[in-house]
């Protein structure tokens, strides 16, 4: 039963074209560390990586892949009807809002933490020092949970996600959470940097918050993410007049 | 009380109790009662009458504003166990566009977590006639097919209870007439099929109860037949044939119950107000006269005519 959910979902998200749209976006990083190789002047290498991962990964690549598969995974069966061949099988809620979250969880790692690899590989020339390679990929991994997870509970409550999950990425997390301290605790994209932050002793990468606080909070957005996509699927109601 | 709740479900699958549903000022369903038991019962009404809103609250998609529904005994609402026993065929075209009908009604088979899922898939595709496009992705079906592979996947798991909400759109004739045949055979078999449908054809050859719903509320329900017949307050059409009308006509004309008789090309159209009285009349009063009665059939007793009688008061 499972299996049928997490194939069915896998089968519905990558035949997508905007699926393929995005894998286009994880050259871009590639592309852009080549240039720096090939214009030679490797002097800053550790900074530019940081400030490549950072600035383009964490902060565009992955929110962007994960809302994409995230959304696409409920929020495109909600849309187009078929998820009424899901909710009218004896099938418990929770299932369907897990299945959806596994894989668009699986296909944005395999969206956003190969292009990071490759990206720092060929920035640094190899695994470069500090552990930089590892403190790129393990945080765009866990992104990737969070984020989409976040995405398809989102998807659940309103068929506006996509625009909503938009306004999140680029006006809460990255103008109101540089405004507002606070705010921290609320944001993914600073959950990443605190992963990132734990990983390496590169005095390139900061954060707000550690990597204990990261990791405690993301579990909480993706149980509440999940609780909520359960809770909406639950009493999700056919929105049509007669 | 729990017995009795018990028998109740045995004889009607589907208990719809003084249900409502708005959507803010608008009422799309008003304080409607009915059930449904063994056999096909055919919900019928204009577009927009409040047949699907009716068909998403019996299966659990949509809360009742006020009411009860229940699907064999048990409330509907989200309730994702009835669907063990419930097969649902909704109106929306909406597929897995990558899947063929076969893997369709396999995923479906799988997902009721059957014991043998690629034998009941192969059955269910069997029943609606689509093996030779099954392995075919159902992007390319036509309408009719992709109805029919939504069937399959409603049928896989042999349900007492079919729910289907118009679904006969987009068959061609054929395909409509073993739509229905197989239908017919599932409600021999003991299954509960509450159909929903805009056409009065389809209803009138597949339904042997109908229930008429119009604005919201439940107009008729029952034999269509039966229903005209309640209807004292129109006249019933009579068509007549016999070995000479005039004279039939002429002892006709002095009965009671009979309103007016016309006659025309060989036949005699008579409008009463009594339907018993006059069956009851009529073969005296053409053996009085010495005519004989060749034909006698109700004219208006199609569900054509019951329904715009009913749309019309």
């Amino acid at each position: 039963m499972t299996l049928t959910l997490l194939s069915l979902t896998a089968r519905q998200l990558l035949g997508r074209r905007r699926a393929i749209v995005i894998g286009l976006l994880a050259l871009i990083p590639i592309v852009i560390a080549l240039l720096y190789r090939l214009a030679g002047d490797t002097g800053a290498a550790d900074d530019f990586t940081v400030g490549l991962v950072g600035g383009f990964v964490f902060t565009l690549l992955l929110p962007i892949g994960a809302l994409v598969f995230g959304t696409g995974a409920l929020g495109s069966e909600i849309e187009d009807g078929t998820i009424v061949y899901l909710l009218a099988r004896p099938i418990a809620r929770w299932r369907i809002v897990v299945a959806k979250a596994v894989i668009a969880s699986l296909a944005t790692i395999a969206l956003t933490v190969p292009a990071t690899l490759i990206t720092v590989l060929i920035a640094l020339e190899g695994l470069g020092e500090d552990s930089l390679w590892l403190a790129a990929i393990v945080p765009a991994a866990v992104g990737s949970v969070v984020y989409s997870t976040l995405f398809v509970g989102l998807s659940a409550v309103t068929g506006r996600a996509l625009i909503i999950g938009l306004v999140y990425v680029f006006v809460w997390e990255t103008v109101i959470t540089n405004l507002f301290d606070g705010t921290r605790w609320v944001s993914v994209s600073q959950y990443v940097s605190g992963v990132s932050d734990a990983l390496t002793e590169s005095p390139h990468v900061s954060a707000n918050l550690d990597g204990s606080q990261s990791l405690i909070a993301s579990l909480v957005v993706i149980a509440v993410a999940l609780a909520v996509g359960v809770r909406f699927l639950q009493r999700f109601e056919i929105g049509e007049q007669a | 009380m729990a017995a009795e709740a018990a028998a109740n479900a045995a004889t009607h699958a589907i208990e719809v109790r003084n249900v409502s549903r708005w959507y803010g000022d608008v009422v799309a369903v008003n304080d409607i009662s009915f059930s449904v038991g063994p056999g096909i019962t055919g919900l019928l009404g204009p577009n927009g009458a409040g047949k699907s809103t009716l068909l998403h609250m019996i299966s659990g998609f949509l809360r009742p504003s006020a009411g009860a529904v229940e699907v064999l005994g048990e409330p509907s609402w989200r309730n994702t166990g009835i669907f063990r026993r419930v097969g649902l065929v909704p109106e929306r075209e909406a597929i897995y566009p990558f899947l063929g009908a076969r893997d369709f009604a396999l995923a479906s088979a799988r997902l009721h977590g059957l014991a043998d899922p690629r034998e009941a898939a192969r059955r269910a595709v069997a029943l609606v006639e689509l093996e030779d496009a099954q392995d075919r992705a159902m992007g390319g079906y036509s309408k009719g097919m992709r109805q029919r592979a939504k069937i399959a996947a409603a049928l896989v798991h042999d349900p007492d209870v079919l729910i289907l909400d118009e679904p006969f759109n987009g068959t061609d004739p054929r395909q409509r007439l073993q739509l229905m045949e197989m239908l017919r055979r599932r409600a021999a078999e003991g299954c509960t099929i509450l159909f929903s449908s805009h056409i009065l054809e389809e209803v009138e050859r597949l339904a042997e109860n109908v229930l008429v719903v119009i604005n919201g509320r439940l107009a008729a329900s029952g034999d269509f037949r039966q229903i005209r017949r309640l209807m004292t307050d129109r006249p019933h059409t009579f068509e007549l044939r016999s070995s000479d009308n005039r004279a039939l006509a002429a002892a006709l004309v002095g009965l009671p119950h009979v309103a007016a008789i016309e006659i025309s090309d060989g036949r005699m159209d008579v409008r009463t107000s009594d339907f018993g009285a006059f069956t009851a009349a009529i073969a005296r009063a053409a053996s009085d006269c010495g005519v004989t009665l060749r034909e006698l059939r109700p004219a208006d007793e199609s569900l054509e005519s019951v329904f715009s009688y009913l749309v019309g008061s």
